[in-house]
């Protein structure tokens, strides 16, 4: 089948890209423009591994056409942080222990800060429905809610702290 | 996984994808709709009834809008569970768009692909390799039902949250394809077989959801039965609509999904609450009765006698809700 050439905004930058026409914005980011940070799951629409920001909405990469996107401002997990210093929700999944191996951390990091420039200060109850589509199979979920609890409540106060670097890899995408 | 190749068209007017239709139609080439994309990408990436041709509907801007009387096909799920409008003339579809699977598929399914959304079967819904290791099934590479030995028929499941309680407001759905548009009740759209599943004709495209006045004098609720609160397909769900007069029954429809290949009516069920009070004793008695009509097949995770007997406990809870009063207490934690 012949390729397509996709003009794509990722993360600020424009790319122009050769691709099937079934590729997935997944298989884009990851494959094409090798942003690695956002993970292929199940790749069927379930884990929420895989979860991007495509005009500020969470959206599957895995289930979404990169072709769809064309005109879209996408953004993967490399763009939450600003240089080095780490955006609110990952220092708080760093410093509350809501990453353990990570893999799912990007989807639920982007998930998150959906949530959040949504809704500033969201009810236990609304966090709990907006994480309900990422699944993690370590933590137990009650580390996160506690770590978007302090991450709102930062983000509505006060600037990032660094968390230690131990775990600044799991929160930025860094696990394979 | 990844998706097998098709080639994609991208219309930006429903008569351009008419006019793409008309072609592969004359070239005698496979096609399928792409709206959100949930349900036909997983499948393809499943390898299940792939086609040459994919035509996007993102960008046709026919089937868009949201009002009290008709919803454009392309409407997203989450765009439906928030919509004020909806919210306050039919809180019953809002809950149940604010139901379907996670928020994250939410972001992307739309109303009309709810609707028009694949039977599920377990010996279907697999991946190509474990299909072709089980010798396959019916619907996809072989002529073999694997759930009900000798069955010429699928009896794959309809897992739509939406129908069940659109099917209960009275509304039909607009068909647009190269012969013209028509419209069709969702009470006649449905077959109750797996394969064909509906009316709609391969080159029609499912443009809106019409809504009549009527059903804004319709109290409506919906249950539904998953394994996990979120994410899973319906196991089972009910919808439960009345037109009430203090508390007895004027007018009542029930309708049921994820126990058949539809999403279909009840009327002989309802038809037994006709100018009766709405009360927990009619409640189960009509729960006695679509629990004894139901004949749901081994093909979805809980079994068939659960999800049988869970029919009458989420139409006892429907009722409830429309009614006002308090469910007969059950075991079960179904939502």
């Amino acid at each position: 089948m012949r390729k397509i050439l996709l003009r794509l905004r990722v993360n600020g930058a424009h790319h122009e890209v050769a691709v099937r026409p079934s590729a997935t914005v997944l298989d884009v980011v990851r494959d094409t423009l090798h942003l690695t940070g956002t993970k292929r799951g199940c790749d069927m629409g379930t884990c929420g591994c895989c979860t991007v920001l495509v005009d500020g909405r969470a959206r599957l990469g895995c289930l979404t056409l990169a072709a769809e996107v064309e005109g879209c401002e996408v953004r993967t997990i490399e763009s939450l942080r600003e240089g080095e210093q780490l955006h609110p929700l990952q220092s708080a999944f760093a410093e509350c222990g809501a990453a353990q191996c990570g893999f799912c951390t990007p989807g639920f990091l982007m998930t998150c800060s959906a949530l959040l420039s949504r809704t500033p200060t969201p009810t236990p109850e609304q966090v709990k429905d907006a994480i309900s589509g990422n699944l993690c199979r370590c933590t137990g979920y009650t580390k996160m809610y506690e770590a978007i609890d302090r991450a709102a409540a930062q983000m509505r106060t006060e600037p990032a702290r660094e968390p230690e670097l131990s775990s600044r890899e799991a929160v930025s995408g860094g696990s394979r | 996984m990844i998706l097998p190749s098709f080639e994609l068209h991208r219309p930006s007017s429903l008569a351009e994808a008419i006019d793409l239709v008309r072609g592969f139609e004359a070239r005698g080439e496979s096609y399928d709709f792409l709206s959100g994309g949930t349900d036909l990408l997983a499948n393809y990436k499943c390898k299940i009834n792939v086609k040459r041709h994919v035509v996007s509907l993102r960008h046709l801007p026919e089937l868009l809008g949201i009002s009290r009387d008709s919803i454009g096909a392309g409407e997203l799920l989450w765009r439906i569970a928030e919509s004020q409008e909806i919210h306050e003339s039919f809180p019953a579809l809002a809950k149940a768009a604010e139901w379907v699977a996670s928020p994250l598929i939410r972001e992307s399914a739309t109303i009309g692909g709810n609707l028009l959304q694949d039977t599920r079967c377990y010996h279907y819904n697999q991946t190509y390799w474990w299909r072709v290791a089980h010798e396959s099934c019916l619907k996809a590479e072989a002529d073999v039902c694997r759930v009900v030995p000798g069955e010429k028929t699928c009896v794959a499941t309809y897992c739509g949250d939406l129908a069940p309680v659109l099917l209960c407001m009275g509304a039909s759905v607009r068909l647009v394809g190269p012969d013209g548009s028509r419209d069709v009740p969702l009470s006649a759209f449905y077959i109750d077989e797996g394969i064909q599943r509906f009316v709609k004709k391969p080159s029609e495209i499912l443009s809106e959801v019409r809504i009549p006045t009527e059903a804004r004098r319709r109290k409506v609720a919906y249950r539904k039965l998953r394994l996990r609160q979120s994410i899973d397909f319906p196991d089972a769900g009910i919808a439960f609509a009345a037109e009430l007069s203090g508390s007895r029954i004027v007018n009542c429809w029930i309708a049921s999904t994820a126990v058949g290949s539809a999403a279909l009516l009840h009327p002989d069920v309802a038809q037994k609450a006709m100018g009766r009070d709405l009360g927990e004793p009619l409640a189960g008695e009509l729960a006695a009765a679509l629990v004894a009509s139901a004949r749901p097949y081994r093909n979805t995770f809980f079994a068939p006698g659960y999800r049988k007997e869970m029919l009458g406990v989420l139409l006892r809870r429907a009722m409830a809700e429309v009614g006002g009063f308090e469910p007969a207490p059950s075991q079960s934690a179904a939502g």
